[in-house]
């Protein structure tokens, strides 16, 4: 079973990304609030697939990958969700940065990237 | 004599040398007056002497010869008896007695005795003669034979030669005696002679030598009497000439020189006179000027003060760019010293780059464009200053026009960087709002669409068409969110493009392939016209997408069924011509100018499909433009509306060359290296092939590997020519080596790609130049 990893500030996308995932896949889903959260997740489990907001307080997404990057050796996939396209630029930078989805996302699409991300 | 006039002291000089002449002259006549007396009154004495020896001694021989012919004809006469003896005889005998007479006459007492006594013989002799002719006359010529042999006959004779004898014997001697005297005279005379031509010639010599000297005195005196004056004359034409005009020559001679002087001194006054009433004028009209000046001093000041207080930047140039003034404003935001540019080209000094740092041509500099259209402009460019700064500027330039004639431009600059930042402000705001707003869409949507899907429990069909159409109204608001993003971009110059050269035939027949479906909903026809063989387009092809969609998409919208929707693609001017015209109302005059505006919705009916934003004319006009085109509409109302727009073809190698040029700087800008990994099929170095749709396809398939490998965006592939690529990396060679190599592992994966060489150029390798050189020089 694969596992999720979604991480975007505000909880109303977080959830509509969850429900989307749960209504239409079996994967199991984690969230986390903020990049510390998620750096925290991926250390106790890594995740298949992580779905990254940019625009965040404290921890922003890019430096959330540049620090994820550092704990594993596995290249984790990522889409990023972001509302501004100049920060793709950045994003591609970082290895693992897979696909992108500019908001405002359709979530049907986010599931339907990540399974063929996950080759499921 | 100095103050005599020169033509006096001239005829004075010749006079004295005359004069002396004529004293030399005088006593070498009174000299040679000496020699001729000696010669005049001793030499003929003793000459007379001689003479009358000598006519004496003439006679005496005479009186001989007569004797004997006398002798002679009285003897024949007495033996021929021939008469002509008798008749010769009787003409000498006379003659005889005269000579006689005449010796007697002329000798001295010693000689009268001496031819008396030849005289006395004479008559003795001839008296025997007369008696043998008067013989002879009678035919008795024994008798007159006997006469003429008679003892006293000869013996006459006899006394009448030795008389004769004795006066030659006395004369010879006296003509001796008078011959010594007169050679002893005659001597006297030579020595005399002599003694006086020498005197003559010593004291001729001088006399001369004298009068020589005395006439070179005086020549050189009248010489000096007329050189010092003019030699004064010229030293003060000198010294009046170097400007010295109170210089008075001192030439007081009353001569032709003193009135020169006179005169060189009278008009030094006067030029003195004018000279300083020249100057009294020349100073009441730089008074007068002067105050004009101030009056101009005064006009410029304020001329300045206004320039000044501008508060935006000012230049002024003459027609060939030269700064003819520029204000203090203008100055200090170029970072220049006004002095220091004055007179200098404005082409050279301000060079216009754009965002990006592309240098502006200079064809395109504002100010000849101005200068040669005589039009005004206006320009947003960023400019550099001296200190490498660089900073936003708008220029608005207008024509000086002097009689019908463009005499320069005059260009006010404002330096923009407080409306640049509050534009980025506000760019900054919408796109912060716009991220602002897409968050709680989402939601919206999404947990709309949850709801619709059933997710949250069933749904009726009433429920669910109140739910799309809430949906259709939140896509409207993301799209019209997406089209402000787009047009506040555009507006702040945030765009940029991804240019690469794309094949619009293609890329035409993509667009019609994806936008039938729309059109057989619509029941309208779509034709392509596009020309064959139109050259590639170095565009943003996404950029190119958005354009093409929009057009099409306003076409299908306001077109009704039935009708036709015609695109067209054809070379022109240079440039590719895209036009997408429809067969829908069209659009009014008066709102034909607005097409273009934001958030201009009008006139034309539209069916059904989803609202627009009224903003997609303004983006693809924006697009459009950013690519150096131009977009233009022609409509009749009620006849259908034509959208057209044309894209400039560019030379491939100069776009290269540019980007290269763009990139190295920019790249120079973050303090790093630019690495070109130039790729090319084998053995096609130097030849440019036509590629054939084949090599075309290969070379895209290479391409879209390359492009999967690449690191990030700032990493750019170009297409150098036909089937050669440039891959423009930020980063040294090291860094370059290791993309050619992921590069190369990754093209492993097709065929076509085995037989490429790569070749690593960087700018740590090379200067800017010989990297260029090496990158370009195919």
């Amino acid at each position: 079973m694969k596992n999720i990893l979604i991480v975007d500030d505000e909880k109303d996308i977080r959830d509509l990304i969850r429900i989307r995932f749960e209504t239409e896949t079996d994967f199991s889903i984690q969230v986390a609030e903020d990049g510390d959260e998620a750096i925290a997740l991926v250390k106790e489990k890594e995740p298949d697939l992580i779905i990254m907001d940019v625009l965040m307080p404290n921890l922003d997404g890019l430096t959330t990958l540049k620090e994820i990057n550092k704990i594993t050796p596995k290249q984790i996939p990522v889409i990023i969700v972001t509302g501004k396209a100049a920060m793709l630029e950045e994003a591609f930078r970082l290895e693992g940065a897979k696909d992108f989805m500019i908001k405002p996302i359709d979530a049907k699409q986010v599931v339907k990237k990540a399974k063929e991300l996950l080759g499921v | 004599m100095f103050h005599l006039k020169i033509g006096a002291r001239l005829v004075i000089g010749f006079l004295i040398i005359s004069l002396l002449l004529g004293v030399v002259s005088f006593v070498s006549f009174r000299q040679l007056g000496q020699v001729k007396d000696p010669l005049t009154q001793d030499i003929p004495r003793g000459l007379k002497d001689i003479e009358t020896t000598s006519r004496l001694d003439s006679i005496a021989q005479r009186i001989r010869y007569f004797d004997q012919v006398l002798t002679d004809a009285a003897s024949s006469y007495a033996s021929t008896g021939d008469r002509r003896w008798k008749t010769r005889y009787q003409t000498i005998e006379p003659q005889l007695d005269a000579i006689i007479k005449e010796a007697i006459a002329k000798g001295d007492a010693d000689d009268q005795k001496t031819f008396q006594e030849v005289q006395k013989a004479k008559l003795s002799f001839a008296e025997y003669e007369k008696q043998a002719i008067q013989a002879a006359d009678r035919d008795e010529t024994n008798y007159a034979l006997s006469i003429l042999e008679d003892a006293a006959y000869w013996q006459s004779k006899e006394e009448y030669k030795r008389a004769l004898e004795a006066y030659v014997e006395r004369r010879g001697k006296k003509y001796t005696e008078t011959l010594e005297v007169t050679t002893t005279q005659v001597n006297r005379i030579v020595k005399k002679t002599y003694e006086l031509v020498d005197q003559s010639m010593h004291r001729l010599m001088n006399v001369s030598l004298f009068s020589v000297a005395l006439a070179l005195l005086f020549g050189l005196l009248v010489a000096r009497s007329i050189i010092k004056p003019l030699h004064m004359l010229q030293q003060g034409a000198v010294i009046i000439g170097k400007g010295n005009l109170k210089h008075k020559i001192p030439v007081s001679s009353k001569d032709e020189i003193g009135e020169l002087a006179n005169s060189f001194n009278e008009m030094t006054r006067k030029l003195e006179e004018s000279y300083t009433i020249l100057e009294e004028k020349v100073k009441e009209r730089t008074k007068g000027l002067s105050e004009a000046n101030i009056k101009l001093e005064q006009e410029k000041a304020k001329d300045d003060a206004l320039i000044s207080s501008l508060g935006e930047g000012m230049i002024a140039t003459d027609p060939e760019g030269k700064i003819m003034r520029i204000n203090h404003q203008a100055a200090a935001m170029m970072g220049w010293r006004e002095n220091d540019v004055i007179g200098k080209s404005v082409y050279e000094l301000i060079a216009f780059e754009d965002e990006r740092y592309g240098t502006i041509s200079k064809e395109k500099h504002p100010i000849l464009t101005t200068i040669k259209k005589g039009k005004g402009t206006v320009m947003s460019a960023y400019l550099s200053r001296p200190d490498e700064s660089r900073f936003p500027v708008t220029m608005t330039v207008a024509p000086i026009a002097l009689d019908d004639q463009i005499a320069g431009a005059i260009a006010i600059m404002r330096d923009i960087t407080k409306e640049k930042e509050i534009e980025n402000m506000k760019n900054e705001f919408v796109s912060t709002v716009s991220h602002e707003l897409r968050t709680p869409l989402t939601i919206i949507k999404e947990f709309v669409a949850l709801v619709f899907d059933g997710v949250a429990g069933s749904v009726n069909d009433k429920q669910k068409k109140f739910l799309s159409t809430a949906t259709n109204n939140i896509d409207r608001l993301a799209r019209i969110i997406n089209d402000l993003l787009d047009i506040s971009k555009i507006e702040a110059g945030k765009i940029v493009l991804n240019r690469t050269m794309v094949d619009m035939e293609a890329l035409c027949s993509e667009i019609v392939e994806n936008g039938k479906t729309l059109f057989t909903e619509k029941k309208i026809r779509i034709q392509t016209a596009i020309e064959k063989k139109l050259p590639l387009l170095f565009v943003d092809r996404d950029k190119m997408i958005q354009v093409f969609t929009n057009l099409i998409g306003n076409a299908a919208k306001f077109t009704p069924a039935g009708g036709l929707v015609v695109m067209t693609a054809v070379l022109k001017n240079g440039s590719i011509e895209f036009a997408v015209a429809d067969t829908g109302p069209g659009i009014s005059k008066e709102n034909l100018k607005k097409t273009f505006g934001k958030f201009e919705q009008f006139g034309r009916q539209h069916g059904a499909g989803a609202k627009g934003t009224g903003l997609g004319l303004a983006i693809s006009k924006g697009l459009v433009e950013l690519h150096g085109g131009r977009i233009k509409v022609e409509s009749e109302f009620g006849m259908g509306t034509k959208f057209s727009f044309t894209i400039p073809i560019q030379n491939e190698r100069d776009i290269f060359t540019n980007e290269l040029k763009k990139r190295v700087k920019a790249n120079q800008q973050k303090l790093a290296s630019t690495s070109v990994i130039k790729i090319w099929p084998h053995g096609r170095k130097s030849d440019k092939i036509t590629a054939s749709k084949e090599s075309l396809d290969n070379t895209n398939a290479v391409i879209e590997i390359i492009r999967s490998t690449l690191r990030s965006n700032s990493d750019e592939l170009m297409r150098l020519d036909e089937g050669m690529l440039a891959l423009i990396l930020e980063g040294d060679g090291q860094a370059a080596e290791q993309v050619s190599q992921r590069v190369q592992a990754a093209l492993k994966k097709i065929e076509a790609a085995n037989q490429l060489e790569f070749e690593i150029i960087s700018t740590n390798q090379f200067d800017e130049q010989e990297f260029l050189n090496r990158v370009i020089g195919i």
